[in-house]
């Protein structure tokens, strides 16, 4: 994919994102809890869209260092996105959900330069760990109906429920979201019992895949040889 | 006829009349059958009972587990063992310091309605304080101005799992069932409040202001919304519905009530939860029924067809029959609602069969 296509993809990505925060902050001052976190997942949203737009084509997200800038920038941007229609209702799950936006960051990030060493082109990579993100993300809306028809065990339910990265920050936030008004009426999760991710356990899951990315892109170990990473990756 | 011969007669009449009044409400060998059938239950749930008290790792199946031993006919107690001690310590185990008794974030409202409703029914007056601190965190869930819910939004008064704010019928009714259970105050402003969000769930528009209110008289699972399409009504709700009103100290001459009633009528069934698809929440439907019957106070139900039912008969030989070879009870048509868990189910059953048999 060439840099020409990259801009061409991040230009929608940097419309909506941007479309969606100035609606949300439109809002005005939230006052329903209900109300308040599924607006603030609509604002990690478009700020996740924002963020990796402003950074899939650059050639300088290809090194550790920036992905931990990254990941620190988008934390503290995504902090202040919340403030502002938020401040009525902010406390410490809004500060949770944050910095869980900068792990997630950090662990794309990783995983693009990962991806991106096992040979896919720049910024190829980074679109290919968005998509899977988003395919991810949207496991309990896809695999839902699944789940439902075949009687499954719990840990495969408590698995769809972990892959997503929605569910990660939705238990920062303390929300439990596929019993909230939308998914409840297009998922049969709400009738089916489930266990959300246990956040400091899923925080430490995403940033040590985003560092074994960022390591095996920088340090190509045997194991990496093997599995057809370049040592060193050229940036 | 000397008047104390007449007064003996009259007495003996009066006498005859309630006996046959008590008896009429079920076929004594149905009520025996129904009793041997709950024996086998219990027993089946003894041998799935985990060894720290537990029913499938839930506070709630717990509870309702716990509940259904200690109403029975039997009337178990704390002194008769162990298998009431246990589950009893599970649930205090999992008391949260914000008056939540729940293993997990989810699910607080059932888990913690439930739990309630199984520790006022021991008795024992050492749970008060729990009891009470569960109280208000049933009350802090329920949405209002302080939530910054308006009188006039749908939502209003309503009471979700207890981590999403986004409520419904179903959850309502297991906090009114346990704040009923546990004597809150009527004056309360929690039943107030509570009786709006639940005049919205009916399909009954000279009662419901919404927009979207049919007709039937029976109830969605919240306002305007049905897991079964549309904001269709169906056996389960309407029960919790109709349970809901006179927990709430509504009269059994309110239009809702007789609105509920009338559809309950019109769709009487134990053969399935009406209106819902594949008969999903089929257990649900026959617990909260038979309460909801039993709390209505006729022993008899006279369908659209003119028939005449005794409830009572009807579900005892229903629940009789589908009882399993080791004396549980499972939805086998649908497990949605966690309906697969015969811990579960066979709980379910026996709170009905308690409500069914009770003289």
């Amino acid at each position: 994919m060439s840099n020409a296509v990259a801009t061409s993809l991040a230009l929608p990505l940097l419309l909506a994102g941007g479309a969606t925060l100035a609606w949300a902050w439109g809002c005005g001052d939230i006052a329903a809890p209900g109300e308040a976190r599924l607006l603030s997942l609509c604002i990690m949203f478009c700020w996740a869209l924002l963020l990796l737009a402003a950074i899939c084509d650059r050639a300088q997200a290809r090194t550790l260092h920036y992905g931990v800038v990254a990941a620190m920038t988008g934390a503290a941007g995504c902090l202040v996105a919340l403030w502002m229609p938020l401040r009525g209702a902010f406390d410490a799950s809004l500060v949770h959900s944050a910095c869980g936006l900068g792990v997630l960051t950090f662990a794309a990030s990783g995983l693009a330069r990962g991806t991106h060493a096992l040979g896919f082109a720049w910024p190829t990579s980074w679109f290919t760990v968005l998509l899977a993100g988003v395919c991810c993300a949207l496991a309990p809306l896809w695999l839902g109906p699944l789940l439902e028809k075949a009687v499954v065990a719990n840990g495969v339910i408590d698995t769809v429920v972990a892959i997503s990265p929605v569910s990660y920050l939705a238990s920062l936030l303390e929300w439990d979201y596929l019993r909230g008004d939308w998914f409840y009426r297009h998922t049969p999760f709400g009738s089916l019992r489930y266990a959300y991710p246990d956040g400091v356990t899923s925080s430490v899951f995403y940033l040590a895949a985003g560092l074994s990315g960022h390591l095996s892109a920088d340090h190509a170990g045997p194991f990496a040889r093997l599995i057809g990473i370049r040592h060193p990756v050229a940036t | 006829m000397h008047p104390r011969q007449i007064g003996v007669a009259l007495a003996l009449s009066l006498f005859a009349f309630t006996h046959a009044s008590a008896d009429a409400l079920m076929d004594d060998d149905l009520r025996s059958k129904a009793q041997r059938a709950a024996d086998s239950g219990m027993h089946y749930l003894r041998g799935t009972q985990a060894e720290d008290g537990s029913w499938s790792q839930s506070v709630g199946v717990t509870a309702l587990a716990l509940r259904a031993f200690l109403e029975s006919h039997r009337a178990y107690k704390e002194d008769d063992g162990p298998f009431i001690t246990r589950p009893i310590q599970f649930i205090l185990d999992h008391v949260n310091p914000d008056g939540s008794i729940s293993e997990t974030n989810q699910n607080r409202n059932y888990n913690t309605a439930v739990a309630m409703s199984a520790l006022q029914a021991t008795g024992d007056a050492k749970y008060a304080d729990v009891i009470a601190n569960a109280q208000k965190f049933l009350r802090g869930l329920q949405l209002d101005d302080g939530e910054g819910y308006a009188p006039d939004h749908k939502y209003y008064g309503g009471i979700g799992y207890g981590g999403d704010e986004r409520p419904d019928l179903s959850n309502v009714y297991h906090a009114l069932e346990a704040l009923h259970n546990t004597h809150v105050d009527r004056n309360d402003p929690v039943w107030e409040r509570a009786l709006v969000f639940v005049s919205r769930s009916q399909n009954n528009s000279e009662t419901n202001d919404m927009e979207w209110a049919g007709n039937d008289g029976g109830f969605a699972y919240m306002p305007g919304f049905s897991p079964h399409g549309g904001a269709v009504s169906y056996g389960g709700m309407t029960s919790a519905g109709l349970l809901s009103l006179l927990f709430a100290g509504v009269d059994k001459n309110d239009p809702r009530v007789q609105a509920a009633h009338e559809w309950i009528k019109s769709n009487y069934s134990v053969d399935n939860n009406p209106g819902a698809k594949d008969n999903q929440g089929l257990f649900y439907y026959y617990n909260v029924f038979a309460k909801a019957m039993a709390a209505y106070g006729e022993p008899e139900i006279t369908d659209s067809q003119g028939v005449a039912h005794n409830w009572r008969n009807d579900l005892g030989a229903k629940l009789i029959g589908m009882q399993d070879a080791d004396g549980s009870w499972v939805n086998s048509q649908s497990s949605r609602w966690w309906e697969g868990d015969k811990n579960l189910c066979t709980a379910w059953s026996l709170i009905a069969l308690n409500h069914i048999a009770a003289k």
